[in-house]
């Protein structure tokens, strides 16, 4: 025992961890659920990053196409009931349904996976959402930590949808396909955005390539992008400190943030105990509500009726079917754009609730637009068209005519 | 002064310097992938990208070609795999209101979004339905083309949904009671 | 064992032992660790127990597989999901509780 105690006290001496483990941290922000959120996307991240290493060097990408029989097909992962012997599935899915269902502790694995995927997707909107309400980009270094986390809150739902092609089910073939072809929005504005994907992808429709693409970007580049911005954001914070108490009163103010205590044990402690805390709950959700593999699609087969999008992306699925697409493709840009010059609008005034209620209010619709489209998406079977700007007419020169000259047969 | 000036010099130089160096370094490697794809792809004013699969019917290759025979059952899906790119072809023959038979292929690509479509019609292809957003393609089969739809003869117009452009049509040719794919537009 | 009683034994264990803890963190650390501590190692042999069954049950898959050993491998890996569930919700609030208890004390001086 003694021995590790030293050892201990060497580490902590050679590499100057003293002075890190040491410094003050203020205790308002541990009381105040405000600042959590943040705390919990990024530890969400790190259980992801260790899952999402077992599951990689378990699944295998491809498009190449079997025949499974229909009994292996679990009653909860598919839409109606399949009539035919046996079905068709991609190498991928097979080689999610064997993590999912043949490996012992792959099932635990996968579903821990995706429920912390959703649980980081969650935290980020919950916590973009707090800072927006407390104007935490207004102090000093604010608006830098703002920029990153739109960025990374951009990343993040990226790697959800790329994450979500990995099994190749029908619904990750769809967003695959959407994903795809979305963007040649662009090239008719003489943007060549789609025949840029297009060209490095080397298809508008699945194949190996595009598969394996897409895995080398879930698994190395976009977690490697978050993880140097997330650095970066827990640089800042760690030497800027977080954003200032909600509170008018400047004396209070001052008050709470001089009431600190040191990291280690303390601030160490209470994140030990966050850890655990949501592994059990993530692990909790496994146990209870475990989320269906969905079915298996290859190309040429019909698509069932009543493909729904996962929740995370459930309100675009609402505008995009009332909006015309000319619009419906720039919302979310849009949204992105707005966010990062929130920072740029509103600069006056403190950062008090009562002194800011009119950004609190835009912060509200904001979050009120993702929200009621989410709820509606869930809730209603959308009639087609129901807003007044649901057309807006082709330019005669960008109609695809029927090319070449018809002739009959016989 | 004079100083200040050649240090920014050799930061200037250090710099260019290891931009060319890391150029170098990024050639092998974007240069791999590049002669792997499909090269850079020019989308038409229409957004449309045209894919040559095959010169002429001659020399088409057989895995691509659909019997007419098969056709006169009902519409055949093929995968057609051109360079890197898989083009998703279903093929059928259209009843013209003048009651003559065209071999027709359209890519099922929807141009809403672009997901995958579903065949509707029985024996002749009349139309193409979108499970994502519902957008429906309806087949012009008028020889003197749809005026009313804005459609050209055998052009698969939106009927309705929020797809606002036609699909996108792969132009074929027939040999020795075979369908060619001749130019996919993707 | 079948994986429903499974999940009862383990209910039974961890409500109390949580409960336990949780009262126990308001008035006695020392207690609060014991029956942590305690409470844990039960959870996890019935953990090793569980994941026993587990490994054999897979031994057992082939190809097309049988979808009722299927059933009953997802069965078993939720309640040993659960398991490790509640044993680390124990482990995470005797960290907490560790925490308001040295914040505490500073607040007093
Ligand atoms: C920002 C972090 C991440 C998010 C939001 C995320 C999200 C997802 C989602 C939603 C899925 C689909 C699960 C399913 O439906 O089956 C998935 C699958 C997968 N992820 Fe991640 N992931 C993240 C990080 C990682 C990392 C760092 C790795 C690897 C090092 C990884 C490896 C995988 C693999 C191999 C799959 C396919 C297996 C499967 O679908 O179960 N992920 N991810
Ligand atoms: S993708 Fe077909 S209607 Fe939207």
């Amino acid at each position: 025992m003694r021995w590790l105690v030293r050892l201990w006290e060497l580490i902590l001496e050679r590499f100057h961890l003293k002075e890190f483990l040491e410094h003050p941290v203020p205790r308002y922000s541990n009381i105040n659920p405000l600042y959590w959120f943040g705390d919990v996307a990024a530890v969400s991240f790190f259980l992801l990053a260790l899952t999402g290493f077992f599951l990689a060097l378990l699944y295998t990408p491809g498009m190449a196409v079997k025949e499974v029989p229909t009994s292996a097909l679990m009653p909860w992962d598919v839409l109606h009931p399949k009539k035919t012997e046996t079905v068709q599935a991609t190498q991928s899915y097979l080689s999610v349904y064997t993590i999912t269902y043949l490996t012992p502790f792959g099932f635990i694995l996968r579903q821990f996976h995706l429920w912390a995927a959703y649980m980081m997707i969650m935290a980020a909107f919950v916590h973009f959402f707090a800072k927006f309400v407390l104007g935490s980009y207004k102090r000093k270094g604010g608006g830098a930590l703002w920029f990153l986390g739109v960025l990374l809150g951009f990343l993040t739902v990226n790697q959800a949808v790329l994450g979500y092609i990995l099994p190749l089910h029908l619904d990750g073939i769809l967003a695959l396909l959407i994903g795809l072809n979305l963007f040649r929005y662009f090239d008719y504005i003489g943007i060549p955005v789609g025949g840029l994907i297009i060209a490095l992808l080397g298809s508008n429709y699945p194949t190996d390539a595009v598969i394996k693409m897409i895995y080398v970007a879930h698994i190395l580049v976009v977690p490697a992008i978050i993880l140097i911005l997330l650095g970066l954001k827990i640089q800042g914070i760690l030497y800027g400190g977080v954003s200032p108490p909600p509170v008018r009163d400047q004396e209070l103010a001052k008050k709470m943030v001089d009431d600190k205590e040191p990291f280690y044990p303390h601030r160490f402690a209470l994140m030990t105990g966050q850890v655990f805390l949501q592994i059990s709950l993530l692990l909790l959700l496994v146990a209870f509500f475990p989320q269906p593999l969905l079915e298996p699609w290859a190309p040429g087969e019909i698509v069932p009726a009543g493909v729904r999008p996962p929740w995370p992306v459930m309100w675009y699925y609402t505008y995009v079917k009332m909006i015309d697409p000319f619009i419906s493709v720039g919302i979310p840009i849009i949204m992105v754009l707005f966010a990062l010059v929130v920072p740029l609008l509103d600069r006056r005034g403190g950062s008090s609730i009562s002194e800011r209620w009119l950004w609190i209010l835009i912060a509200i619709i904001y979050m009120a637009i993702i929200g009621y489209g989410s709820v509606l998406g869930f809730i209603i079977e959308i009639p087609k068209q129901i807003t007044p700007f649901t057309r807006i007419a082709v330019p005669p020169d960008s109609a695809v005519p029927y090319i070449g000259t018809p002739s009959p047969i016989g | 002064m004079i100083d200040e000036n050649r240090r920014n010099t050799i930061k200037i130089f250090l710099g260019a310097t290891a931009a060319l160096g890391a150029g170098m370094l990024a050639t092998p490697l974007v240069g791999s992938l590049v002669a792997e794809r499909a090269g850079y792809i020019q989308p038409q004013r229409t957004g449309a990208i045209p894919i040559e699969v095959c010169k002429s019917p001659d020399n088409c290759p057989e895995e691509y070609a659909v019997p007419l025979e098969e056709l006169k059952n009902g519409p055949v899906f093929k995968l057609l795999k051109v360079n890197t790119m898989a083009i998703p072809a279903v093929f059928g023959i259209v009843r013209a209101t003048d009651g003559k038979e065209y071999p027709v292929a359209y890519v099922s690509i929807c141009t809403h979004f672009g997901c995958p479509l579903n065949v509707s019609g029985g024996k002749y292809l009349t139309g193409f339905h979108c499970p994502c957003h519902g957008s429906s393609f309806i087949v012009c089969n008028n020889p003197d083309g749809c005026p009313d739809k804005k459609a050209a003869f055998l052009e698969m117009y939106v009927s309705s949904g929020p797809a606002v452009r036609s699909l996108r049509a792969v132009k074929v040719e027939v040999k020795n009671g075979k369908v060619y794919p001749l130019v996919a537009y993707v | 064992m079948d994986p429903i009683a499974l999940a009862w034994i383990t209910a039974g264990i961890a409500v109390p032992a949580a409960v336990l803890v949780y009262v126990f963190i308001g008035t006695d650390m020392k207690w609060a660790v014991a029956t942590g501590l305690t409470s844990v190692l039960l959870l996890l042999t019935l953990f090793a127990y569980t994941a026993n069954i587990i490994t054999a049950l897979y031994t057992a898959v082939s190809w097309p597989p049988d979808p009722q050993i299927v059933q009953q491998g997802v069965m078993y890996q939720r309640v040993a999901a659960g398991q490790l569930a509640a044993a680390s919700f124990i482990v995470g609030i005797l960290a907490v509780g560790y925490y308001m208890e040295i914040s505490k004390k500073r607040g007093h001086e």
